[in-house]
């Protein structure tokens, strides 16, 4: 199979180029030690197949990023490619061509594709022309949106290098990197000079939407209202599937406990694997959801402009400008947050946005924070109509957020990084998005959660659903059904565990009940009301008044009074604000870091964190 | 060369040349005299900003920072520590 490299500054159109040639028929792999994503994909040409590399994009091949330095060992290490495909946009030739400059003199095959060339304010450019000029090397123009790329594949077909070859540029003794780029900007204005070129004036719209939207008052106004309204809508059309997504994988496990004799394979099955695989799917909808309207914004080209409101508000937090939506996105899920801090390009911000998102108070914390609310916090009003209950859910809310911008100047501190911050960003016309990309897109990050974290999160459940069924007595003789029931959560190696930790948990305000609860909601959050309403052996898991009743008459055994009183309580959500209790975001870190160190860093500081000031409180407030 | 003390001086460079932070009034033409010694040099010469060039500025955020110019056909975003970097010419308007 022949291979060709894609190659083109950012924001010229090489994914969709990439995504019209291959279609579904992609991959993702890994570059060997960088966190950056290697796309290929098949593409069938005239009857041949051909492997494609989507490149990233960059402005040059001089290695200073870990993109540039992708792209530069690629060309020059590996000798197997049969084709470098330059991909130019025609609204911007001149810094374009001077990409091409660089990669030609690296004396490769090589062809050049002009994209957007029916676009309003666009070089009209002669491909015939253009050839010429660049010493008989093949030329297409296409637009890769719309434009059908029969012309390109009849060239990649039947692509043969021209006799003569001619360096762009020589390096002499006293040139340094400076006065090259100053010279291949010189000759490709030169070459330019010969093609006609269309009057610009494309940029107008562009001008006057950014009248408003980057505003002073406006902009920050509109920036909000974006963002209700995709959270509005995650909540609101995320919900159906995710609801019907958990009672289907309910039914399917109770089908398999009905139908197979009971045993331990059907309760692996039932208890195990099946809800194991339904926590992985649940996810998607909002992941899918979220990028679809984060892909939009991308591609309409508002997010740079989201960006430059933000960036100033962020930066002294070790954030980025682009670290709003991670942020707003870890209100609903933290997961789909971590995969959209991709999109900042500085390593350092990347990585402090990756490590606080989880801080942020996600939507499985809302049960467990209304289940202690409703237990613990007296039900009256403040000042007359502030509702205490509400204000305290609020004020949940709010530590998360707070404690994340926290932990992002403290990270800023802490962590080393060999390039400084800095925020060269091209602001791409506005334009319509095109609907493929976003499908694309949106399909591509709901596979790398199935396939990237999904795994780790079955495994990680089967794990915790053996060590919630089986106790030291299950190896005993007798291994009676009664201990893969649940009616043996406490006598279970979790159930141990969790009576073995309550004297480091009991200066929180926390039982051995408790304890269970804190360790079985490593699975998920929002396990605490289920594994809570099985300690207290509530037959029906969504009668939530009985298991408050229950609750609320449980009576701590020395002191006499109420077991979850308000010190508990806040002590309790606290420690739920600030813990890191969700195997899935930790494989999703693990997934996005390429290495387990920062899940286990993001672990032991939010554990840490979690500890010491419910502790606090705790002793405060008792 | 120029040295990295132009960082104590806020408008302008070592040879009395304006730095693009400092320019207050937009949108105005700038012509680029210099570029400061910096890790950024290279990549700010790659976005086609390097001395003889003539570039826009269009735009602040609204806390002053970061800057949105125009360079040939691009639009581009930088913030005040690169615009610190750049030593320009203000041209008058036709």
């Amino acid at each position: 199979m022949r291979k060709i490299a894609l190659v083109g500054n950012p924001n010229v159109g090489k994914s969709t180029l990439f995504n019209k040639l291959t279609g579904l028929n992609q991959h993702v792999g890994n570059y060997p030690g960088v966190t950056v994503d290697k796309k290929y994909g098949i593409t069938s040409i005239n009857g041949e197949k051909y492997e494609i590399v989507d490149l990233p994009g960059v402005y040059s091949i001089n290695p200073k990023s870990e993109d540039e330095r992708i792209v530069y060992e690629y060309l020059t290490k590996k000798s197997d490619i049969d084709l470098v495909v330059v991909i130019a946009d025609a609204l911007n030739l001149e810094r374009n061509l001077v990409l091409f400059s660089q990669i030609y003199d690296l004396n490769l095959p090589i062809m050049l594709v002009v994209n957007r060339i029916d676009m309003k304010g666009a070089s009209k450019i002669d491909p015939y022309d253009l050839s010429r000029l660049l010493g008989g090397i093949p030329v297409a123009a296409i637009n890769a949106r719309t434009g059908d790329l029969k012309d390109l594949k009849d060239q990649i077909g039947g692509f043969e290098r021209p006799d003569q070859w001619q360096q762009f540029y020589t390096k002499t003794e006293e040139d340094n990197y400076e006065k090259e780029i100053e010279e291949r900007f010189a000759i490709v204005r030169k070459l330019l000079k010969f093609l006609k070129k269309e009057s610009k004036e494309a940029s107008s719209i562009t001008n006057k939407l950014d009248q408003i939207l980057v505003h002073r008052f406006f902009g920050y106004g509109i920036f909000i209202g974006i963002l209700f309204l995709i959270f509005q809508f995650l909540y609101a059309f995320a919900n159906v599937p995710m609801d019907l997504i958990d009672s289907f994988f309910g039914v399917a496990s109770g089908f398999v406990s009905d139908f197979l004799p009971a045993g331990p394979v059907s309760a692996l099955l039932a208890e195990g694997i099946i809800p194991g695989i339904g926590g992985v799917v649940i996810f998607i909808p909002q992941i899918a959801l979220l990028f679809l309207f984060l892909t939009i914004l991308e591609e309409t080209g508002y997010m740079t402009r989201a960006v430059f409101l933000m960036d100033k508000l962020m930066r002294p937090f070790g954030l980025h400008g682009k670290s709003v939506v991670p942020l707003m996105s870890g209100v609903a899920c933290a997961i789909p947050g971590i995969m959209a801090a991709r999109s900042i390009d500085q390593p350092k911000e990347r990585l402090i946005t990756i490590l606080v998102t989880p801080l942020m108070s996600c939507s499985a914390r809302l049960p467990v924070y209304i289940l202690l609310i409703t237990l613990t916090v007296p039900d009256q009003q403040i000042a007359g109509f502030i509702n205490l209950q509400g204000l305290v859910l609020l004020g949940m809310y709010l530590l998360g957020l707070i404690a994340a911008l926290l932990f992002g100047m403290l990270f800023k501190f802490i962590l080393k990084t060999e390039s400084k911050s800095f925020l060269i960003m091209e602001m791409p016309q506005y334009q319509v998005p095109y609907l493929k990309n976003v499908l694309f897109n949106v399909y591509e990050k709901s596979k790398a959660f199935v396939w990237g974290a999904g795994r780790i999160i079955i495994a990680l459940s089967i794990i915790l659903w053996v060590l919630g069924s089986y106790g030291p007595d299950s190896f005993g003789n007798d291994k009676s059904e009664e201990l893969i029931s649940q009616t043996a959560l406490e006598s279970s190696f979790i159930g141990i565990a969790g009576q073995q930790i309550e004297p480091v948990i009991e200066p929180l305000g926390y039982d051995w009940k408790i304890g269970i609860a804190l360790i079985t909601s490593f699975a998920a959050r929002e396990v605490f009301v289920s594994t809570m309403a099985t300690i207290y052996s509530i037959d029906n898991e969504e009668d939530e008044a009985s298991l408050l009743q229950r609750m609320n008459q449980e009576v701590d055994a020395y002191t006499g009074e109420k077991r979850y009183g308000l010190a508990t309580g806040i002590s309790l959500m606290i420690f739920y604000a600030f813990a890191m209790q969700c195997m899935s975001t930790l494989a999703i870190t693990k997934r996005e870091t390429k290495t387990w160190k920062w899940p286990l860093i993001q672990f032991g500081y939010m554990t840490t964190l979690a500890y010491v000031s419910s502790l606090i409180v705790y002793q405060l407030l008792a | 060369m120029i040295s990295s003390t132009v960082y104590s001086q806020k408008f302008f460079n070592q040879l009395g040349m304006l730095k693009l932070s400092a320019v207050k009034s937009f949108p105005v033409d700038c012509l680029v005299k210099s570029i400061s010694d910096d890790e950024l040099k290279d990549r700010l010469y790659e976005m086609g900003i390097f001395p003889g060039q003539s570039i826009r500025l269009l735009k602040k955020a609204p806390f002053g920072d970061p800057f949105m110019i125009s360079v040939d056909d691009s639009y581009l975003m930088l913030r005040l520590n690169e615009a610190d970097l750049i030593s320009v010419e203000m041209v008058e308007k036709s």
